[in-house]
């Protein structure tokens, strides 16, 4: 069975709204913060903070994220998904999604600098799209078996424009593809990220969209490789502006 | 004629299924399966042969519209390879030479030439698309080989069948079941210098060809075929299969 869009997010709102949410998402790619430095960043009409504080017990951080649109503007935050993304790329990052009041909370994060990344263009599975790898269950299923991913799962954008496909092959390797057709869109990096729903990425990294050579008005960005996890992981990509 | 086919897989079927993806990952995984260890593609070759399903075989020769010209130009190295399998259902149906038992040797020869493909692996197809089986060998040799997972970085085992072939010209050639299987250059450069090899010392007779196939002792779906370490099985396989022969 495939997956079904259930994304209701900033493309609902008005064009103002829209506006709005794209003059955040600009400046949180800017911003960075640190286990001793918080952000702040004003727009023409919105401004956005990111506070944080030591935990209690002294090991991890607690970060807010804040955007507040100015005037009395309706803005459609809800679901905005925002990459928190380490530094140092060893470590796996984060996905924290903006309510509907423009805020977002990161209970635990390790102390270290971070970086933002954060698109109008997104989708989250809301599905679980990958499944613990059990290596015994594995070992003994038959050869053509499928493993992790039952089927073959399709996500679009709000607006349709670009869409990703999950799947597991024969060969029990992942497969994660996004494609567009509107060449505004052709060169763009996506990201996407396999998230455990305590938000923490299992795994995540960024494709760019290419020509497809055997078909003209087509571009596809596609990633393949053998992945372990120890939880349940939904998909969550976002279309980055090719500036970033 | 065995009337048995995988109904799974039709020409129309696929054709439908193609146009029904949304994305091209699901062309992409539809595509795998014709050419995979499933066989669709053959599977949907061989039940047009069994409902002698001509003018579908043919339509698909013909000058394709969009979602025919699509499936055969996915992979352009494949697309001789899927033509192949038409072209032999079309000599495997029961109203064409074989039902006579004679393949006329000129016309044989068109056929070979149109498909690029050896004599030896057409017949085979031609049998496989028809009877459900490949023809018989003289005489078979296994041999362990090692492949590499690539995308693991892992070797895994795998067995490497030769089999003596009658009627043949001194060719290897793979199992049609083994045809879209990818090998590199260097693998194939490695099995022809162990052919060469092997003609040289005289033990490969005249009129014999050398038939082999790969299968991976886990049961899973094989590998490409890359890098030059086959090489060795190859030629020790073929000294052991043409001296026991």
């Amino acid at each position: 069975m495939m997956g079904e869009s259930t994304t209701g997010h900033a493309q609902s709102a008005s064009p103002a709204g829209k506006k709005v949410v794209e003059e955040a998402a600009s400046l949180l790619r800017l911003m960075r913060f640190s286990t001793n430095h918080g952000a702040y960043a004003e727009g023409q009409s919105v401004a956005v903070s990111i506070d944080r504080r030591w935990n209690e017990d002294e090991e991890t951080i607690q970060v807010l994220i804040t955007c507040y649109a100015f005037g009395r503007r309706r803005v459609d935050w809800q679901g905005l998904p925002v990459f928190v993304l380490p530094e140092t790329a060893q470590r796996s990052g984060w996905i924290a999604f903006l309510n509907a009041a423009g805020e977002t909370f990161l209970p635990n994060l390790p102390p270290g600098d971070y970086r933002l990344a954060v698109s109008q263009q997104y989708r989250r599975s809301h599905d679980t799209v990958l499944q613990p790898t059990q290596p015994q269950a594995l070992a003994a299923q038959p050869a053509n078996r499928k493993s992790g991913v039952p089927e073959t799962h399709i996500y679009e954008t709000a607006d349709g424009r670009v869409r990703g496909t999950v799947r597991q092959t024969s060969a029990d390797t992942t497969v994660v593809a996004f494609e567009t057709n509107d060449e505004a869109f052709a060169g763009a990096t996506v990201r996407f990220a396999f998230v455990q729903a305590s938000g923490q990425e299992a795994y995540s990294t960024e494709v760019t969209l290419k020509p497809v050579e055997s078909e003209d008005g087509l571009w596809e960005g596609r990633w393949e490789a053998t992945i372990e996890i120890s939880e349940p992981c939904e998909l969550v990509f976002a279309v980055l502006p090719k500036e970033s | 004629m065995t009337l048995h086919s995988n109904g799974k897989w039709t020409l129309d079927g696929i054709e439908a299924r193609w146009l029904a993806c949304r994305t091209q990952e699901q062309r992409r995984e539809l595509y795998e399966e014709l050419v995979g260890t499933e066989r669709g593609w053959f599977h949907a070759c061989r039940h047009a042969v069994c409902t002698s399903r001509e003018e579908t075989v043919q339509s698909w020769l013909n000058k394709s519209l969009e979602a025919k010209h699509q499936i055969l130009h996915f992979r352009g190295d494949h697309m001789p390879l899927l033509r192949a399998h038409l072209l032999s259902a079309r000599w495997a149906l029961p109203n064409h030479h074989r039902t006579t038992g004679i393949i006329p040797d000129q016309a044989f020869s068109c056929f070979v030439n149109e498909t690029g493909l050896v004599p030896g692996l057409l017949h085979d197809l031609v049998e496989e698309l028809g009877t459900g089986h490949i023809r018989q060998p003289m005489w078979s040799q296994s041999m362990p080989a090692l492949l590499i997972d690539r995308v693991r970085d892992t070797g895994v085992v795998a067995t490497l069948t030769l089999e003596l072939m009658s009627a043949g010209n001194q060719t290897l050639y793979p199992v049609p079941a083994c045809l879209f299987v990818d090998r590199d250059a260097a693998f194939c450069q490695a099995a022809i210098a162990a052919c060469e090899h092997v003609l040289q010392t005289g033990l490969w007779p005249q009129g014999w060809d050398v038939r082999w196939h790969v299968q991976r002792r886990d049961g899973k779906p094989l590998l490409p075929l890359t890098g030059p370490s086959m090489g060795g099985a190859f030629a020790l396989g073929l000294v052991k299969l043409l001296a026991t022969a």
